[in-house]
């Protein structure tokens, strides 16, 4: 394969995409080519060492926004419909099959997110509760001691103790809870977006 | 290997060989290449997430009359490496014990299967505690 039929058939792949998106990625692979022939490799060979160019726009699009994905599905099925009218006409009258469908995505990836902003939220709420609680206690023991009994002031330093200690327990397995819920989101939405992505060959 | 543990190793990697000067794609390729398997269909997905993460940046420069695109790490790039440091210092731990473990086992199962008293060349371990 020569370079012009890798980035033509690179482009094809991306059609329906923003032109400057477009360019931006044919220009990265253009250059990879350009920069091992000019370290003595002949284009067939340099072209060959990028791979396969289906499989380079599907790795590029993964990178995209999902609007704009989204978009690019729509102009494909635009583009492959001869009779634009009727295009138009049927976009038209699926309105109420295809609208409340996209609403349910939208919310679905929303519901996803706000899930697990909420589960962060709490556990850190937890968290942050028992680190007052102990240091509150810490400081309110001395003056229990001196207001109640000497034995209640010492029950209120365990409890502080023990209050603080749990505090410190818990910070980095919640860290890594609160990590581990923003994975998921990551890998909600890569899977999302591979619904959109053509898994067609060239 | 796990595609997304792979993906954040190339990242890493990527960064890594951005951290004494400046680079370019094929140049670093051929850097990290040693090291972990890497083509252009995967660091450019890498590059675009670490420069909207604005773990580095990007600039053009004039090349035998075409544009070259350079990458430059920016602070928050290198405390990416820093982190990446810290974190994976408890997995070579790991690492060390899980690997040096097995095979003096093995050992130790053969001298008593045979109750002879094997000479054994250890490899480069530190002997037995």
């Amino acid at each position: 394969m020569t370079k012009i039929e890798f980035t033509g058939a690179l482009a094809k792949q991306l059609a329906g995409l923003p032109g400057q998106e477009i360019d931006r990625i044919t220009a990265f692979y253009a250059e990879a080519v350009d920069d091992r022939m000019e370290e003595g490799m002949g284009e067939e060979e340099a072209v060959a060492a990028l791979g396969d160019p289906g499989e380079a726009a599907r790795q590029a699009m993964m990178e995209l926004p999902l609007p704009t994905l989204m978009k690019m599905k729509v102009k494909e099925s635009r583009d492959r419909t001869d009779n634009k009218t009727l295009w138009i006409v049927l976009a038209i009258l699926g309105f109420p099959v295809w609208f409340p469908l996209l609403i349910t995505l939208g919310g679905v990836i929303f519901a996803v997110y706000a899930t697990v902003w909420a589960v962060i939220v709490s556990i850190g709420a937890v968290v942050l509760s028992l680190a007052i609680a102990g240091v509150a206690a810490f400081i309110g023991f001395i003056p229990y001691m001196l207001t109640v009994t000497p034995a209640a002031g010492l029950f209120m330093l365990g409890v502080a103790l023990a209050l603080i200690g749990l505090t410190l327990i818990l910070i980095k397995p919640v860290i890594l809870i609160c990590k581990g819920l923003a994975r998921l989101t990551v890998y909600a939405l890569r899977a999302v977006k591979r619904l959109f992505i053509p898994d067609k060959g060239i | 290997m796990d595609v997304q543990l792979k993906k954040g190793l190339i990242e890493i990697c990527v960064l890594k060989a951005l951290e004494t000067e400046d680079s370019y794609g094929y140049q670093i390729i051929k850097d990290i290449s040693p090291y972990i398997e890497i083509s252009e269909s995967t660091l450019y997905p890498v590059l675009k997430r670490l420069e909207s993460g604005e773990y580095l940046e990007v600039y053009s420069v004039e090349h035998n009359g075409r544009l070259r695109k350079y990458y430059r790490i920016t602070a928050s790039g290198r405390e990416k490496i820093k982190l990446f440091i810290e974190e994976w210092k408890e997995v070579m731990t790991v690492y060390g014990y899980i690997s040096r473990e097995i095979p003096e086992f093995e050992e130790h199962r053969a001298v008593k299967k045979s109750g002879a008293n094997i000479n054994h060349a250890e490899k480069g371990s530190d002997g037995n505690d």
